[in-house]
This record gives C-alpha cells, structure tokens and sequence, in this order.
C-alpha cells in the first residue's frame, strides 16, 4: 500500500471539495400552518441576497431592530406578574429585581380590566386573582413604592381600562417626581384582540379605537420613550390559533392602528416607531425563530406600502423569557 | 423576489458600521468582537452566506449526520450514562428504568472489570439485546470487558457485530495505557468476524473537555487520536477502509449552543479532511459523533440551573446534526436520584419530538455565523492537529503527557477569568443561590470544573461563617453596599451592616470581626478611639476600603482568604 499520509503537509480541504450524498430522505410532516419543513435546508438564493443586503438597524429589520442588538444591550427580562393587593405585588416585584430582573411586566386583575372597583359584589370573586388590583392611585403608588419609575421599564398588560390605568401611572411616577417624558415601557392598548379573543373590553370598537388614538396622540407628544401600544398575537395562539393566523391577524390589527392614528390627524411618523409587537413562542425551534423575524419584515412592508413611513416599528422583543430564537438568524430552512 | 423585498435599499456593511459607530459614540464596532478560550476572534455581526447554486443531491459533508434519513424518520441515538457503582441488580434496574423511557443506548460508566463475567447476566437481565444499544466507556479494562459482553452475547446466541455494541477504546484517553492501541488492533485483527463490534475504536474528546480542554484542542485531538489508530494499522496491513468505519468521536456539548453546532459541524468537516488524504471516499466514511453535554460546566450550588445548561447544549448538538447524543442528569455530581435521571431522558425527547430538532438537517446551514465559526473552528483545530502529526503524533503526545498538560493549563487559565469576574457561571457568581449539599461522587473528582473553586469557598463559609462588618460613614445609601452585597454572597457571606458612631470603637472589639470594609470613608478619617481598636485587623491585612476590595484584580482570592481557603491549585489546574 502507499505510505502513510504527511498531515504536516496536508491542507485542510475546503467544504466545497468535501461534497456528500444526500440519497433519499423521507418527508418531513406538515405543521399545524401546513407548511412542509425541507429535510435538507437548501438555501434558497434569492432569499439569501435579499438576506445578505440588509443589515441590523436598517428596515425591513429582518436582521434585528438595532444595530447592535444583544452585542452591547442583551434583552429584557421581565417576568409577567401580578396578584393579590398592590403591596404584594410590589414586594414580590422588588424581591425579583434584586435578584436580577431587569424590567416590569404587570398583571391586573379581572375586576381593573373592566373598569370595576373591588368593592363592587359583582366582581368579588375576582378581587387579587390572575393579577393585581389596583382601584386608585394610592394602589398604584403602592405598587411602585422604592420602584425608581425614571429607571424602569415599565410593561403594562392593559386594553379596555387602558385610560385610568395609564394615568393612574403617569399620576404615580410624578409623585416620584418622574415627568411623563421620562417613563419608558409599554402599554398594551391593544383592543382589537380584545373583541376577538381576550374580552376584557369595556365599551363598543368604534370608542374603543378612539381611546387607542387618543393615547398614541398624548404618548407620542408626551412620552417619547413608552411604547403606547403592544400588538398582540400571542393571545391569539393561546386562543387556538396557528402561527400563520397569528401573525396574519397581528399584522391586520397594526395596520388598523395605523390607520386610526392617521384618521385622528397624526403623522405615521411620529406614532410608527412606538408600535410594539408581541409574540407567541412554540416549541418548534426552527419555525418560531423565523416568525418574529418574518413578521418584522411584512409589517414594515406594508406600512412603508399604505403609509411612506419613513420609520416604522420595532419588534418588543422584551416580553416574558429571552427567547433564544430571537437571536438565530439568516439560517437557510427557517 | 417578494414585492417586500423590492421595497427597501441595500444596507451595506459600512453603512451597519457607520450605524454602530454613532450608536457607540464614535467608538469602532470592532470593540464589540470578543475571543475565545482559543484566541480566536468572534465578530458581532457575520455576513450572510450567498450559497453557489448546489446539486440538489449534494451538499457539504460537514452538513450530514451519518444516517439522515434515519435522522430525519426517528431523530438521533438517545445515549443516556448509567454510572455503574451499584450492585448488580441495581444496575440493572437502572438500565432497564432508561430503555423503559425510551433510551437506544446505554452507557455504561465505571463499570468494573472484576466480576463483568459473572455478573453480567444480572446486569443485563431482561435487556432486549438486538434493540438495546450499548456504549462501553470501560478505559484500560476496555478488551476485558468487551471478552464479557461477546460471552454474554453468545450465551444468548447473538453475536457483538449484529448487535449496537460500541466498545469505544481510546488509546490516548486521561489515564488510558497506550498499550490500548496495539491490543485494539490485535483484537480486530484476530477476532473472528462476528466478534467484531462496528464501535471499537472512540477518540474520547468528552473526557478531555472534561479535564480542561479548549474546543480547539479537544477538534485537535480527536482528528489526531484517530489518525494515529489508523496510521498504527496501516503499518499492520489492516485494510484501512474496515478500521476507518469502526472509528467514532465524542466531543462535549457547552452551554454555548452555537460553539456546540460549530464544533459537530467542524469535526465532520476536518475528519473529511483525513479520510481524503488516505484516499478513502469521505461520504462513505461520515464520522459518527457522540455529543455529550458537558460535565464541568456543572455546578453544585444552584444546582437546578445544570438543566437549563443541559438543554441549551442539547440543543447545541442537536442543530450541529450529532449521531448520538448524551445529557448527564442535573444532579449526577453527586449521585443523583430518579426524577433527575428522567428528566434528562425527557430533554431529549422533547427536543426530537416537540420542538422538531431532528426533522430538517443542518438547519442552521447557510447562517453566517455558524458558517464563519465552523470554518474558524476547523482552521484552527487543523493546524494543532498539524503540529501534534509534527511532533509525532498522538501517541508521542500522550507519552510525553502533552495532552494533560493543555487541559491542566486551559483549566487554570480558566480559573484565573472566574476569579478575576471574567466567567460568569449562572446560579454561583452570577445572582448566587443555592447550597452545596453533598460531595462530588469519586468517579467525577477528576472533572475539572471552574464552579469547584467558589463551592470550596461556599464551603468553608458554611463551616465556619466569617465575621465582616461593613462600617459607613454617611446616613445615605452608598451604592457600594449592594456591590459588596453581591460580592459577598459568591462565597455565601452575609455581612453585618453598621454606620459609625462613637460608639464604633466598642462596636468594633465586641464584634471581634474576620475583616472589616469601610464603605464610603478612609482610615485618616475615623477617630482615634476606633482606629485603635482597627489596629490588629489593619496589621493583619483584615481591614481595607470597598473600593480596595471591589477593585481587586481577583476578587474571588480575597473571598478565599477569609476564610482560609487557598485556590493555589486552580490556577495550577491540579484542582
């Protein structure tokens, strides 16, 4: 036989000259969306020069909203909770931020979704339960007692009693001594899913949508760093929905925020970079990593499309758990 | 083209850069690359990869796993550990506990030579042999045991050839005999054929990570391990195309799951590499690859948080396409018990079958990152291979004690970051909870983890709790004290918080402190009275500033020394 190779005089091939055989390989099952996975991921060439052409920080964002995303400001972690009185709730928020926490998720009651007091019979049974109850601005001072308002993101799970929650809160960050302005985190406002799935609205859509415009016209003049609104898919899946409706149904209802911001007068520009997005996360890795990222680009499309933003929205990527598949991008079967 | 995609203008590469740079002030987007254990520069954005249009019936080898469509139809070899240390009869209800949850391989560590003959038909009673795989990871009894398996094996009219038998011999293994090489390749040679198990040979990286390699190294060695089995067989006229399909690899899963998918990616790309060079075909030859997750990234303290670290390397391997996977049970440090075993088992199953891991393959194929790290990581390990082929090969290596020496000096290389707080271990330096509770079972004492060190200082502070008095000066909130705070629970310390007074000086002798920290004063500017009292802890070297303590090059040293432990063999790597 010839002698042993010399490795000290071997380069190492390059991946091209290392060439497999695939061979036959079975299908893969169809997702709830019925969208069929490839069993070996082909990158698709157009969509990897469309890929390649953007970059982080630019629209339509497919690489991220930031440029530098998680490379120099990792996400939020903000955990969702609420219960019990304003005081429990504010002790158990002050213990997580001492260990580590770095923002505000708040769960409301039943009762504050809809507008009653605690002390109305009709709601007893709800008082403190799936979320906090706050009936008056000594609660909401309660709530964020030693909580510095000027230094915390703030989010705020909040549609049909978005009104007195929202100003409950600017009242109890000025009592800190913390001007509107200064606030930063979101509030959902995020009606429309309210009617279709959720059902913790108050009035009828046509006021309902009024109420949203109204606040993205003070947020957007008075509070440059809140997100006035979170529009939701998540509910939707946990409503039963597939990813496909999800993000179809997500997509419609910005668009239809956009449009009632502009009917009430407002330029896109100045409420189109506080929209905020919220997603559902499966447990299918691969799929969901793309979502968020594909729902990025078609909203911006279709607002660059209606509108001639020449911003547009950011994805929050800031609700409950870091999702490590927010960070895995330009992958070829995703 | 989608009609989104025409939307938009290009966004350059310079134009992200001159984004970043305003982002940061003017400052270089290069000051956001970092580098690894390795010294290899990991960048913050990698562009994307634009794919030459490929036959559909071919792709790059280092993409495959050995069996895609077996991959893709049932998803990889679920190999759980078994650490042997119990009776016979234990063992074997271990065993059959994990192929009732749907294990394919047992792998069976610390299991002893002695009795293995007479032993072994309780050990394996009721084990369906032809579907139950088993993985031996037997060091020097390797021949002895895998004598006893193909006894049983025929006791039972099976032969180890037909059977999911991997023997797994690693000549150059932590203290493996290197005789291991030539009564390896006698056996192959000499066998009969049904004798022959088609997993004889297993560079054993794992094992190495384990005792401190790098990921470049632990490529390094395992291409130069293998290289060297079939260089001593080729010298033996054995047909080197046989040896090479009986050769695998174990390579250790980090929490990092992208260098996890990088490193399954590279090794497969580098071993394409040898088997060109010896002529074979590299696609008839894939390497088969266990993945393992990592045993010295554990930690006692917090020790719940070894299962988020377990499913993230999981997924590492998972994505990299590894043949065979492997997740030691959260708590196996120190035993461990039933639920965590299952646990371990049902990460797997959840990744195959819930989040769909195993249905597309290579599916972070074509993202920059992964392209950029996997090729980084094959230059790389190459080149060291290259230089271990220069200085002999494997075999001079483990007998000049080379390969023990880089492990030793990557573990206190790696020691000396966590002790500077530039390691961040979840659960022990970083938000730090949790006890220790029980010791390190013998048969892990040798696995080189970095959170040893800070559990030896948790130790000591639970025995004998240190005194450490916090003094301020001022009534405000100084935000030293939740720095210090912080500092102090690493080594599960709680100080004593107390503002001075006059009465300080008494305060002071009464408490008979361990160390004393001011906070937000100098020792000029306390009263006679309590620099007096400080005069012994001062001469002892026990009484310092906040900002002395909290600008120590190596903090953890400081925690150490009060309480009297010396971390002297973690920066040697003898730990």
């Amino acid at each position: 036989m010839s002698a042993f190779p010399d490795f000290t005089k071997i380069d190492l091939p390059s991946s091209k000259a290392l060439a497999a055989r695939v061979g036959d390989l079975p299908p893969t099952p169809a997702n709830a969306e019925q969208i069929v996975m490839p069993s070996l991921a082909m990158c698709d060439p157009s969509q990897q020069v469309f890929a390649a052409n953007t970059q982080p920080g630019f629209a339509p964002f497919l690489r991220g909203p930031y440029p530098s995303m998680y490379a120099t400001r990792p996400w939020t972690i903000r955990q969702y909770a609420g219960f019990s009185t304003a005081a429990e709730s504010n002790s158990f928020y002050r213990r997580n931020l001492a260990a580590g926490q770095m923002g505000l998720s708040v769960a409301f009651d039943l009762p504050t979704h809809r507008g009653y007091d605690s002390d109305n019979p009709l709601v007893a049974d709800d008082v403190g339960l799936a979320g906090v109850a706050i009936d008056s601005i000594a609660d909401m001072a309660m709530l964020f007692d030693q909580i510095p308002l000027d230094r915390m993101s703030v989010s705020m799970t909040m549609n049909g009693a978005v009104l007195p929650v929202l100003a409950l809160f600017i009242v109890a960050a000025e009592e800190q001594g913390v001007r509107p302005d200064q606030l930063a985190g979101t509030i959902q406002n995020d009606v429309l899913k309210e009617f279709m799935v959720r059902n913790t609205y108050i009035y009828p859509p046509v006021p309902s949508m009024r109420i949203v415009s109204d606040i993205f016209a003070y947020c957007a003049a008075e509070m440059p760093k809140f997100n006035f609104i979170s529009v939701s898919g998540y509910h939707m899946q946990e409503a039963g929905a597939s990813a496909d409706l999800e993000l179809a149904y997500t997509l419609a209802d910005g668009l239809a925020y956009i449009r009632a911001g502009v009917a009430a007068g407002l330029d896109v520009d100045d409420f189109a970079p506080r929209l905020s997005f919220f997603f559902w996360r499966q447990h299918e890795f691969l799929y969901g990593s793309r979502k968020v990222a594909g729902g990025a680009a078609v909203m911006v499309g279709t607002d660059a499309t209606a509108f001639c933003a020449e911003k547009s929205e950011i994805i929050d990527a800031a609700h409950p758990l870091p999702d490590i598949r927010l960070v895995i991008g330009g992958a070829g079967c995703v | 083209m989608s009609s989104t995609q025409n939307k938009f203008p290009s966004a350059s590469r310079e134009d992200w850069r001159q984004l970043v740079s305003a982002a940061l002030k003017g400052a270089d987007p290069q000051s956001l690359n970092r580098r690894d254990e390795d010294g290899l520069e990991i960048e913050a954005l990698y562009d994307i990869v634009v794919p030459e249009t490929v036959p559909n019936a071919a792709c790059a080898l280092a993409r495959l796993p050995v069996n895609p469509a077996v991959h893709i139809a049932h998803g990889w070899d679920i190999c759980q550990p078994v650490l042997a240390t119990s009776a016979p009869q234990s063992l074997n209800q271990l065993i059959l506990e994990g192929l009732q949850d749907g294990v394919g391989t047992i792998w069976l560590q610390g299991l002893e030579a002695g009795n293995l003959a007479v032993d072994l038909p309780v050990i394996m009673q009721d084990v369906v042999l032809p579907a139950a795989g088993i993985a031996l990871d037997a060091g020097n009894d390797a021949l002895v045991q895998i004598a006893a398996f193909s006894a049983f094996a025929k006791s039972g009219n099976h032969s180890l050839s037909a059977l999911r038998f991997q023997a797994n011999i690693d000549p150059f293994a932590p203290a493996a005999d290197a005789a291991l090489l030539d009564q390896g390749l006698d056996y192959l040679a000499c066998a009969d054929a049904a004798d022959r198990p088609a997993g004889l040979f297993r560079a054993q990286g794992w094992h190495w990570h384990n005792r401190g390699m790098t990921a470049v190294q632990e490529l390094a060695y395992n291409l130069a391990s293998l290289t060297e089995i079939l260089r001593h067989a080729a010298a033996r006229n054995l047909d080197l195309a046989d040896v090479a399909s009986r050769l695998s690899a174990s390579l250790a899963l980090p929490a990092d799951l992208f260098d996890g998918i990088a490193k399954c990616r590279a090794l497969r790309h580098c071993w394409g590499g040898v088997i060109a060079a010896l002529g074979l075909d590299p696609d008839r030859h894939r390497l088969f690859i266990q993945a393992a997750v990592s045993l010295r990234m554990f930690s006692l303290a917090d020790r719940e948080v070894n299962m988020l670290r377990t499913t993230t390397a999981l997924l590492g391997g998972a994505i990299g396409g590894a043949d065979q996977l492997s997740a030691h049970p959260h708590d196996c440090l120190t035993g461990g018990d039933a639920m965590g075993r299952r646990l371990a088992r049902m990460q797997q199953h959840l990744l195959i079958e819930e989040s769909g891991l195993s249905r597309s393959l290579d599916p972070a194929g074509g993202a920059g990152f992964i392209e950029a790290r996997t090729n980084q990581l094959a230059v790389a390990a190459w080149d060291l291979f290259r230089q271990i082929e220069a200085d002999g090969g494997a075999l001079a290596a483990h007998h000049a004690g080379r390969f023990a020496a880089w492990a030793k000096t990557a573990a206190g290389q790696r020691h000396a970051k966590l002790a500077a707080g530039d390691l961040t271990l979840v659960g022990v330096n970083l938000q730090p909870d949790g006890n220790i509770r029980d010791d390190v079972l013998p048969h892990w004492i040798s696995v080189r983890r970095p959170a040893a060190a800070i559990e030896a200082v948790r130790r000591a502070a639970a025995k004998t709790p240190p005194r450490i008095l916090l003094l301020q000066h001022q009534a405000t909130p100084v935000p030293q004290l939740a720095k210090l705070r912080a500092l102090f629970a690493i080594g599960g310390m709680q100080p004593v918080h107390m503002q001075l007074d006059d009465a300080s000086g008494k305060a002071v002798d009464t408490a008979r402190p361990d160390l004393l920290v001011l906070l937000d004063c100098e020792f000029d500017q306390l009263d006679a009275a309590l620099l007096s009292a400080l005069s012994g802890l001062r001469h002892a070297g026990k009484a310092m500033t906040a900002a002395r303590l909290l600008d120590a090059a190596a903090p953890l040293d400081l925690l150490a020394d009060i309480v009297g432990v010396s971390l002297a063999e973690f920066y040697e790597g003898d730990a």
